[in-house]
């Protein structure tokens, strides 16, 4: 009886132990497979790269000197001479040389406090004969409600990146000698601002 | 009886556990001492497979660097009144690549994404067209995508992007020219093995 019994344990134990191989061998192909598959995927070869030019950009340089002051009620009075005043625009600066052509226009704005009369000379001393470049005053409020006089140049000025150039300009300011009898006058401050509108010639 | 089963049924899942256990330590492992580093579920190659020179410098580093800076000479610009070789409000320019894709052992899908001021309004120029002898698939609106098969892999491929400068770029005066490469537009190039993937046209 106990043989029997013995007998038979012994083919169900033999009968799970394969069993259990059989599930282990299929449980390492499966892992196996899964494994592979996925080294495949993450195997995928790749690259990346940046890709600039090396370009230069044009150096743009314009340089004026002088270009706002004041007319202190201490500097300047009504009289027959023209007061003068000096300023330079280029197109460089040191060694350096603009790159690219360069056009301009100067525009002179001064406050409406004195009864000055203004006039410019470009590459040329103020005489009979010499070109004032400047239209007639046009008349401007800023965002504080102050009036001011806009002058532009009537002519578009030419700066050649070929050539290291250097415009020399003249503002003549009167204040006509009509005016000094009046004091009222006397206390009150000019002030006059240059402006040099330029672009890039295209 | 009823014990040996249940001393078998520990006994197998014991077993599992340190399998599974084993085959995750082997996989993980292994992954990292083959290729050092996985991004978006690719390893970067640096050993073999694909080899691509983009005017003859080399896509992969010498270091091992996969995201190389390629820095492009040969460009040539047309620019009124401004200095020869010099950029500026209202130039255009064409840049001229070869790729080399001669060593490759797989057939290649590459990409070439351009960062310009369409797409990043700090750059100062706009990309405008891409030309060359191989045909492109737009794939995104600043992206052209194409294939290298295996029967090619022999062939350089030429390619001229055109580039150029807004006209209405309001230009401040500068003194010198300390911008960056990167100021001017980028180009993103990719390429990995082609597996047959569909490629889809930009419809936008």
């Amino acid at each position: 009886m106990n043989k029997a019994i013995n007998y038979r344990f012994h083919i169900k134990y033999k009968n799970e132990k394969f069993r259990f191989l059989l599930f282990a061998f299929l449980l390492l192909v499966v892992l196996f497979l899964a494994y592979f598959l996925l080294s495949v995927v993450y195997a995928r070869y790749e690259m990346a790269a940046k890709i600039n030019a090396d370009i230069d950009k044009a150096i743009y340089i314009i340089d004026a000197e002088k270009l706002s002051f004041n007319l202190e009620p201490e500097g300047i009075i009504p009289r027959d001479e023209a007061y003068t005043y000096k300023f330079s625009v280029s197109n460089f600066k040191g060694t350096t040389l603009s790159d690219m052509d360069i056009s301009y226009k100067v525009k002179v704005r001064t406050t409406t406090n004195l009864p000055i009369l203004i006039k410019m000379y470009r590459n040329e001393l103020p005489s009979n004969t010499a070109t004032n470049i400047l239209g007639s005053a046009e008349a401007q409020q800023d965002s504080d409600l102050a009036w001011y006089r806009l002058y532009t140049s009537q002519g578009e000025y030419e700066l050649p990146y070929t050539t290291k150039t250097t415009d020399i300009y003249t503002l003549e300011v009167s204040f006509p000698t009509s005016y000094a009898t009046n004091p009222i006058y006397a206390n009150y401050l000019e002030s006059i601002e240059i402006i040099i509108d330029s672009k890039q010639v295209i | 009886m009823e014990d040996i089963r249940k001393r078998a049924n520990k006994i197998r899942v014991i077993l599992i556990v340190v399998l599974i256990g084993c085959f995750l330590y082997l996989g993980a492992s292994l992954t990292y001492t083959a290729y050092e580093s996985l991004v978006d579920a690719r390893v970067k190659n640096d050993v073999a497979g694909i080899s691509i020179k983009i005017n003859g410098e080399d896509v992969i580093g010498s270091d091992g660097t996969l995201d190389k800076n390629v820095i492009l000479d040969n460009t040539t610009w047309e620019s009124t009144h401004t200095r020869e070789e010099k950029i500026s409000p209202g130039s255009s320019g064409t840049i001229a690549m070869e790729l080399d894709p001669t060593g490759s052992e797989v057939a290649i899908i590459y990409t070439f994404k351009f960062v310009d001021k369409q797409i990043d309004e700090d750059k100062l120029l706009t990309f405008s067209s891409i030309t060359s002898d191989h045909t492109f698939t737009r794939t995104g609106e600043d992206e052209y995508t194409g294939i290298i098969p295996i029967s090619e892999l022999s062939e350089k491929i030429n390619i001229s992007v055109d580039f150029f400068f807004d006209a209405l770029t309001d230009m401040e005066a500068i003194e010198e020219d300390n911008q960056e490469l990167d100021d001017l537009f980028e180009i993103h190039f990719h390429a990995y093995q082609y597996t047959g993937e569909e490629i889809v046209p930009y419809n936008g």
